[in-house]
């Protein structure tokens, strides 16, 4: 025991964890704060920076639990009572103890960094955080056993080099399912994820693991009792693990004249949403917002299902200013409405720097969209919409942006685009037409509409 | 030259890179397409790692009496390391098919090489036992934590600052 003590006090002190943790909370929190937090994403998110200190704890509890065999130590340890099972017991004991401190020292600021943020999304799911913890100790059992197995302290990084592959190539878990350690992509149309289930399983593994590292010392009946019982919990625990029942959809709501659709958990989102297509909701004529079809937050819907604040808004706004203008996909070069609906999407997000894309469609053998395209996130495994233009494909020139620039200029046009809302979203005026309505010298395009340049 | 390269292969403890570049050929060989990319980054950074174990000297505080520049011995050992864990990721790279151009993947193997010799060359000039080296690999995963490290061809411009860095910590102990 008392070695047991000196061991936790020993990787408490640990430089290699503790650097690990920094790295681990800054990186991840500079990458979530980009984004608005949706508490099962983070909770994932959290756990998957905490392998990395359990990468950290894995190398520790290796050179801990291999001390005894550097050095000349082997010399000077065998005039001592204690043995080296007593002392493989000390590492096991101590080492998943300061894992999981330190994984929660991960876990715990990066989830409450998401709560002070606001507005928060989703449900906070303790047994998944808590897998992050389970992780690290079964990093400490790991590193211990190869200690005792392999005596070369680069099996250590085999090990945490195979586990980043699989999180790199393999973050969906398409191949061995729960059976991985850590599954780090989460994909939300699929119902939650058996969190608990799963911690049972890592938990189980971690002790057969230790049980392993013990029985390097000789074939003694509890280990092997040990671990087989462990591996008897986990592999029908890993076997029956699937998602959960998807939860009940939750009524749409009407916020500022728009429907919105939200999906169970993401209701605190409505208020933001609402907000940042106020500009456009603000001026635009009750009777035209009722034209915009309700506002699903699906996979491929209006409202994605994860929202970064300065691009989402801007992929939002091109579907509803489209849709309250009236414009349809296809042509509308020199319209008056298709100006409209740039100004309104200018208000949400300027249109200083955009360009009429020269290809409408994506180039054959183009390696990444053109110039004037946008990519918006779709949800939190990297499912993006990349979309020509502003307008959820309307075409425009880039006379119509300049004419939209115009408008944004004049301090006077959300009333005059108000008061003449009918004849400006007409599909017959023109711009030309509609340049003394709207205030603008208006330049013409050259007659090209979705033609490539 | 001979006199230096010959005990210096005989010398340098090659379990790590023997243990590593079969497992990153077949690896590079067997894996699905879709998967080229993942394994030749992983095999940079495992190659790396398993380099620099070569640094560490057993016989460090002998050799500091030998003739021989401690500066020299260590770049000897990062060369022989560099030649083995390169030719090791090059020829992955050829079997796993990696479609364009290897230029960037190559700057970032070399920086990581790189990155790893700095790591592991600062360990073993403070501390003895081969475990030391396992240090190289820290600046490696930390490059890569939380998400990935980005790909590119940007990783050249880091070779020239990681050479200095490398040249410091191979210089005399004084």
């Amino acid at each position: 025991m008392t070695l047991a003590v000196f061991e936790l006090r020993r990787m408490v002190r640990n430089p290699l964890i503790w650097a690990a943790v920094v790295i681990a909370v800054v990186v991840e929190g500079a990458r979530a704060s980009q984004w608005w937090p949706d508490l099962t994403f983070v909770t994932v998110r959290a756990v998957t920076a905490s392998t990395l200190v359990a990468g950290a704890v894995l190398v520790a509890a290796n050179l801990a639990a291999g001390r005894d065999r550097r050095g000349g130590l082997p010399e000077s340890l065998g005039a001592l009572p204690s043995r080296a099972p007593a002392r493989t017991r000390a590492v096991l004991l101590a080492a998943p103890l300061a894992g999981a401190l330190a994984a929660a020292a991960v876990i715990v600021p990066l989830v409450g960094y998401a709560l002070l943020r606001g507005p928060v999304a989703g449900t906070f799911d303790g047994w998944e955080a808590l897998n992050g913890v389970a992780l690290a100790a079964l990093a400490a059992t790991a590193g211990a056993a190869l200690a005792r197995w392999t005596p070369w302290p680069f099996t250590s990084l085999l090990v945490i080099f195979g586990f980043a592959f699989l999180l790199v190539a393999n973050p969906r878990g398409e191949y061995g399912g729960w059976a991985l350690p850590w599954i780090a992509t989460h994909d939300a149309t699929l119902g939650p994820r058996p969190s608990a289930a799963h911690l049972l399983y890592l938990v189980a593994v971690a002790v057969a693991v230790g049980a392993v590292a013990l029985l390097r010392h000789g074939p003694r009946p509890v280990p092997a009792a040990v671990a087989a019982v462990s591996l008897a919990v986990a592999v029908p625990v890993v076997a029956q693990a699937a998602h959960l029942p998807k939860p009940a959809p939750v009524a749409c709501r009407d916020h500022d004249g728009l429907t919105f659709c939200p999906r169970p958990g993401h209701e605190p989102w409505v208020a933001g949403w609402a907000a940042a297509l106020r500009p456009i909701t603000s001026v635009v004529p009750p009777r035209a917002l009722a034209r915009v079809p309700e506002l699903r937050q699906e996979l491929y819907g209006t409202l994605p299902l994860v929202w970064r604040p300065g691009v989402s808004e801007t992929g939002v706004a091109g579907a509803v200013a489209e849709s309250a203008a009236g414009l349809e996909p296809g042509p509308g070069c020199g319209r008056a409405r298709t100006v409209v609906a740039l100004w309104l999407t200018g208000r949400v997000a300027a249109l200083d720097h955009e360009r009429a894309p020269a290809n409408w469609s994506w180039p054959p053998g183009a390696a990444g969209p053109g110039d004037g395209w946008h990519v918006y996130p779709l949800t939190e495994s990297g499912h993006t919409a990349v979309v020509p233009g502003r307008l959820n494909g309307a075409f425009y020139d880039d006379a119509d942006l300049a004419n939209a620039r115009a408008l944004l200029r004049d301090p006077g046009a959300a009333d005059r685009v108000r008061a003449h809302w009918t004849t400006l979203t007409d599909p017959a005026t023109t711009t030309v037409d509609a340049a003394p309505l709207l205030g603008i010298e208006a330049v013409t395009g050259r007659g090209l509409c979705g033609e490539p340049r | 030259m001979r006199a230096l390269a010959l005990p210096l292969i005989r010398a340098v403890d090659w379990l790590p890179l023997a243990a590593t570049v079969p497992a990153v050929l077949v690896g590079a060989w067997l894996v699905p397409a879709e998967f080229a990319v993942a394994v030749v980054r992983l095999a940079a950074a495992l190659l790396a790692a398993a380099a620099a174990f070569t640094l560490v000297d057993a016989m460090a505080a002998t050799t500091a009496a030998t003739p021989v520049p401690r500066r020299v011995r260590q770049w000897a050992r990062t060369l022989l390391a560099a030649l083995a864990a390169g030719g090791a990721w090059t020829a992955a790279w050829w079997l796993a098919g990696v479609p364009g151009s290897p230029v960037g993947p190559a700057g970032e193997t070399v920086a990581a090489l790189l990155l790893a010799f700095a790591g592991a060359g600062w360990a073993v000039r403070r501390a003895e036992g081969r475990a030391v080296a396992l240090a190289g690999a820290a600046p490696l995963l930390a490059c890569g934590a939380g998400t990935w490290a980005p790909a590119g061809v940007g990783w050249w411009w880091a070779v020239g600052p990681l050479l200095l860095l490398v040249a410091a910590v191979h210089d005399d102990v004084t």
